[in-house]
């Protein structure tokens, strides 16, 4: 019976799988161009996307789904850049110990007033990295250890990314507030 | 959730919406790329054998049956360095490349009609890199890096599937029938060169034409009395990373970092393509 059951499981995330293939396969390859400006390249990350979504195909409920669609998005702009990342030889600066501050997140403040517009903008203009990281996070809700996990660093390490993101994010809000 | 974050995440979305707005629909896209023969084999072999929705139940005893298919073919032996006191060293063996039999899968992964483009491909020998990320995802999750093929390593199958709920390495088999642990012929090779100091150098090289997974380096493991003892494992968490046909990655290991600093026989172990695959050194 239990094998009976775990059949009719793998049916149906076979499917879901498939949908997910069928449907967005040339919007994440297009999207991976954006970064990476080589077709070929391209390919790879929606591959290693595809590679990665056998991990975490819990997150995709619905296929059809805009969370579905923005989880996929996310996951193959951070391939993109791991790739071209490795293309330019980019290493990432490793974690050194730095401390996130105590007191209270200036973000917060800006997030309380500014509108979701407003942040959208800011959002549009923070680095691609940053807003994987964000998105990542706030937007498909997964813990510093999932973040850590999907992207290959420590949950240390991300939970000290995630934090200068929400403070680059803040920068560009006050750069904005500044300017109007 | 928070009111900020949940504004965060309600810009998060609107950001998204308004860049879906701004891409071009599938068929200009279609008009700039098509998808390589290759790119499409890749995913239907991903198709057949990551198989995700069956991963999950992957055991030890699965992984130890696997190891075990590797070592009977006479492949888990690797490089096998004397690391003298003044961290010189000599070399005592090569390795081995993995060969098994071929999995058969069912189901296939093509595109779809409108790129017209002939998708199908021989089901034989890729190396996707799935098997070794379900790996990893259960270590993981578990929190128990190499735990199972600790056991394996040590040639006790049996044992390894106790771990698993009970069962035997061969009913595990059974039950995920497609499980394709030492089933697919591993081209993976990791070698060593000259070490300088506590530094090595290893060569990790895909000789295949298929992809291959690689994880990082999951532990190291010291001969005692003849069993094989974790001394070091990783415990963040970790993802595969896909090694290209014909192409080789070279990576520097401090010996230290894996707690490879006195006397004794050791070995490095990693998983390539959902295989075990290791690195032998010996330090007199």
């Amino acid at each position: 019976m239990l094998l009976f059951l775990s059949m009719l499981d793998s049916e149906e995330e076979k499917s879901r799988f498939q949908a997910v293939y069928e449907k967005y396969s040339h919007f994440l390859w297009y999207l991976a161009y954006q970064v990476l400006r080589d077709g070929q390249l391209a390919e790879d990350a929606v591959q290693e996307t595809f590679l990665a979504l056998t991990r975490h195909m819990d997150k995709i409920q619905d296929p059809e789904s805009k969370a579905a669609r923005n989880f996929l998005s996310t996951i193959v702009r951070n391939k993109a850049i791991d790739l071209l990342r490795k293309e330019k030889g980019i290493r990432t600066i490793p974690f050194e110990g730095w401390e996130q501050p105590a007191g209270e997140d200036l973000l917060e403040g800006y997030l309380r007033r500014e509108s979701a517009e407003e942040i959208r903008q800011a959002l549009d203009k923070l680095e691609e990295e940053n807003r994987i990281l964000l998105e990542y996070r706030y937007l498909h809700g997964l813990s510093e250890r999932e973040v850590a996990r999907i992207m290959g660093i420590t949950p240390k390490n991300a939970n000290v990314r995630i934090f200068r993101a929400r403070r680059r994010l803040q920068e560009l809000l006050r750069r904005e507030e500044g300017i109007s | 959730m928070k009111r900020e974050e949940e504004l965060l995440a309600q810009a998060l979305e609107r950001y998204w919406d308004w860049r879906w707005e701004n891409l071009p629909s599938r068929e200009e896209i279609l008009d700039m790329h098509r998808f390589s023969p290759e790119f499409l084999r890749n995913m239907e072999n991903l198709e057949k054998k990551a198989q995700p929705w069956k991963r999950k139940r992957y055991t030890a005893g699965v992984r130890a049956a696997g190891l075990l298919l590797v070592l009977a073919a006479g492949l888990g032996s690797v490089q096998l360095w004397r690391l003298g006191g003044g961290g010189t060293a000599k070399f005592l063996g090569a390795k081995g490349e993995s060969a098994a039999s071929a999995q058969d899968a069912q189901g296939s992964f093509g595109e779809g009609a409108d790129q017209g483009t002939d998708t199908t491909s021989e089901s034989s020998s890729s190396q996707t890199s799935d098997e070794a990320a379900g790996g990893g995802s259960d270590q993981a999750d578990g929190g128990t890096a190499g735990g199972g093929s600790d056991q394996a390593a040590g040639g006790t199958a049996g044992e390894g599937s106790d771990q698993a709920s009970g069962g035997t390495a061969g009913e595990e088999v059974d039950q995920e029938d497609s499980g394709s642990y030492g089933e697919s012929a591993l081209t993976v090779s990791w070698q060593a060169d000259q070490p300088e100091g506590d530094f090595l150098e290893t060569t990790l090289e895909n000789t295949g034409d298929q992809p291959a997974s690689c994880s990082p380096i999951l532990r190291s493991e010291r001969l005692r009395e003849g069993e094989w003892e974790t001394i070091w494992q990783r415990e963040e968490s970790w993802e595969s990373w896909i090694l290209d046909p014909q192409s080789a990655r070279q990576e520097e290991i401090s010996l230290g970092e894996y707690g490879i600093d006195s006397p004794g026989e050791y070995r490095l172990v990693r998983e390539a393509d959902g295989q075990e695959i290791t690195l032998d050194l010996q330090i007199p």
